[in-house]
């Protein structure tokens, strides 16, 4: 009973000091976040044109949870898209890089279009993908995958080309077939670069689905912050804006904290 | 010998190869084949006529987004080494403002784009300050990685022979950090477009991103598309040019077209 109980208190005791030491790093970040709200807040006071043209905070908490019920669908239907447009982004990118990295001439034969896919800014895209399959969900769902497919797609045929020279050779000595090299030693080397383009992938799936929101007009949170907008309800669309961010904020820490899990560590 | 013009034809060759093979394809598949219909993917003919039909309106609206999709990330550029220089002065000063600029850069800012046409009504001007948005983050934190990415023994070495603060900056932190500015400003330049065009997609009758929204409207696939390979024409002649001015600068190291 003891041992246990001065456990949980030592337990607790560090918990206290790890919180110390982020605070005594981070201290000042958290100031200047009180303070960017105390200023939205005072500005908001100040402005003549009131809370329809730069809402207080207690307006705008109390116009977004007059419209929570409308707020939580959008949401729903926001990560829906965003979480299966990942999935796909990821799945696709690391097929893709694979291929392009295993086979020279689909890589050379596939470069110039390449280059153009890359340089293209995704979303003028976005009318295409919503002409082909839909307004509504699938047409969200392909654009944001085609916004979020990139930098894993690079990132993974980047991390191919990481192998050094010595594990080449020792592929060589042993005679294995270049999947045998792919399947033992390159993915492994490249794992780190593909979780970076995962990482990226989780804010590129958002943009997409927002931006396919925005003009698909029907449902999400991008078609609720131009519609806030356009009504002039600032203080919803701040609110949704907010919730946006807290959206992402936890889709990124769930995604890396994943693959901080599922992936081996090296020192 | 022999074997380099052979090597540099294939080099040439394949590339070559993808295009004609993908308008190839996509030839077959439409003229040919009649796979989709016209509301589906039109053939590659039909897009150059109707970019030939209404030339004159099209090129007008590219120009209108690429202006402000280009003096965006000029300003974005600015702001970005301004900014970076100060912050990486004072290691307080980063420490304190690193935790918020890293979340700034994994948010989707063009959430923010219909507040920002909601305050500013001057329609390309908004597009400017999208665009500049937008790109701003991505800039910014490759100038404060590449700016730290001296190492100590190098600033030991500036400090025993007495350099000021801006010969640190002029003579190694600067040059130090061009690879990362370089691959900072080809995001940068895409993400501008981005913010450019995402701004004429929520308000305006003007640019691309409207002129992409009525051929969603009509269905007219030729018209999307034709404004699709203008605007990535435009891109990667852009990106192209960072790429050579990279080179230039940095005749010292191996440069990539893309960006990790």
């Amino acid at each position: 009973m003891s041992g246990t109980s001065t456990q949980s208190e030592t337990g607790g005791i560090e918990a206290r000091a790890e919180l110390g030491r982020l605070l005594s790093r981070y201290w000042t970040t958290l100031l200047i976040v009180v303070l960017l709200f105390v200023g939205w807040e005072a500005f908001a006071r100040i402005t003549p044109r009131g809370n329809n043209y730069f809402p207080t905070l207690g307006f705008t908490v109390e116009q977004t949870l007059g419209s929570s019920d409308l707020l939580l669908s959008s949401l729903q239907s926001t990560a829906t898209a965003t979480v299966l447009a990942f999935i796909f982004s990821v799945l696709l990118g690391v097929t893709l890089g694979v291929v392009f990295s295993q086979f020279v001439t689909v890589r050379e034969i596939g470069m110039p279009v390449l280059i153009f896919a890359y340089a293209l800014p995704p979303v003028i895209l976005a009318p295409l993908f919503l002409i082909w399959f839909g307004i509504g969900l699938n047409g969200v769902v392909a654009f944001g995958t085609w916004v979020a497919v990139f930098p894993v797609f690079i990132n993974t045929m980047t991390g191919m080309t990481q192998t050094e020279e010595e594990f080449h050779h020792l592929g060589e000595i042993y005679g294995a077939t270049s999947w045998q090299m792919l399947a033992y030693i390159r993915i492994w080397k490249a794992l780190p670069h593909i979780s970076a383009g995962t990482k990226v992938a989780v804010q590129s799936s958002i943009v997409g689905v927002i931006v396919g929101e925005f003009i698909a007009s029907g449902s999400g949170m991008g078609y609720l912050i131009v519609l806030a907008a356009q009504r002039a309800q600032l203080g919803f669309t701040y609110g949704t804006i907010l919730m946006l961010i807290v959206f992402t904020v936890s889709f990124y820490l769930v995604v890396t904290n994943l693959i901080d899990y599922i992936t081996p560590h090296v020192e | 010998m022999s074997a380099r013009p052979a090597h540099r034809l294939r080099r040439l060759g394949l590339p070559l190869v993808g295009v004609l093979l993908v308008a190839g394809v996509w030839l077959v598949a439409t003229d040919v084949l009649s796979l989709f219909g016209p509301t589906v993917l039109p053939s590659p003919i039909k897009v150059v006529d109707e970019f030939l039909r209404i030339r004159e309106l099209i090129l007008d609206h590219v120009w209108i987004t690429f202006r402000a999709g280009l003096l965006g990330f000029l300003l974005a550029i600015g702001l970005a080494l301004v900014t970076g220089m100060l912050v990486t002065l004072n290691q307080r000063v980063q420490d304190t403002l690193m935790p918020l600029l890293v979340g700034g850069n994994t948010v989707p800012r063009v959430a923010v784009a219909p507040l920002i046409i909601f305050y500013i009504d001057v329609t390309t001007f908004a597009s400017l300050l999208i665009a500049a948005w937008v790109a701003y983050f991505p800039i910014l934190i490759n100038v404060i990685e590449g700016l730290e990415s001296t190492s100590k023994d190098e600033l030991d070495f500036l400090s025993v022979v007495g350099a000021s603060t801006w010969q640190e900056y002029r003579f190694l932190k600067i040059p130090n950090a061009l690879p990362y500015i370089f691959d900072g400003l080809k995001i940068g330049i895409i993400t501008a477009m981005v913010g450019a065009i995402v701004g004429e997609f929520v308000a305006s009758s003007e640019g691309v991103g409207y002129l992409a929204l009525l051929g969603l409207q009509d269905s007219n696939v030729a018209l999307t598309l034709a404004l699709v390979f203008l605007i990535g024409i435009a891109t990667t002649l852009i990106i192209y040019a960072i790429y050579l001015l990279e080179a230039r600068l940095m005749f010292w190291q191996d440069t990539s077209l893309f960006s990790e």
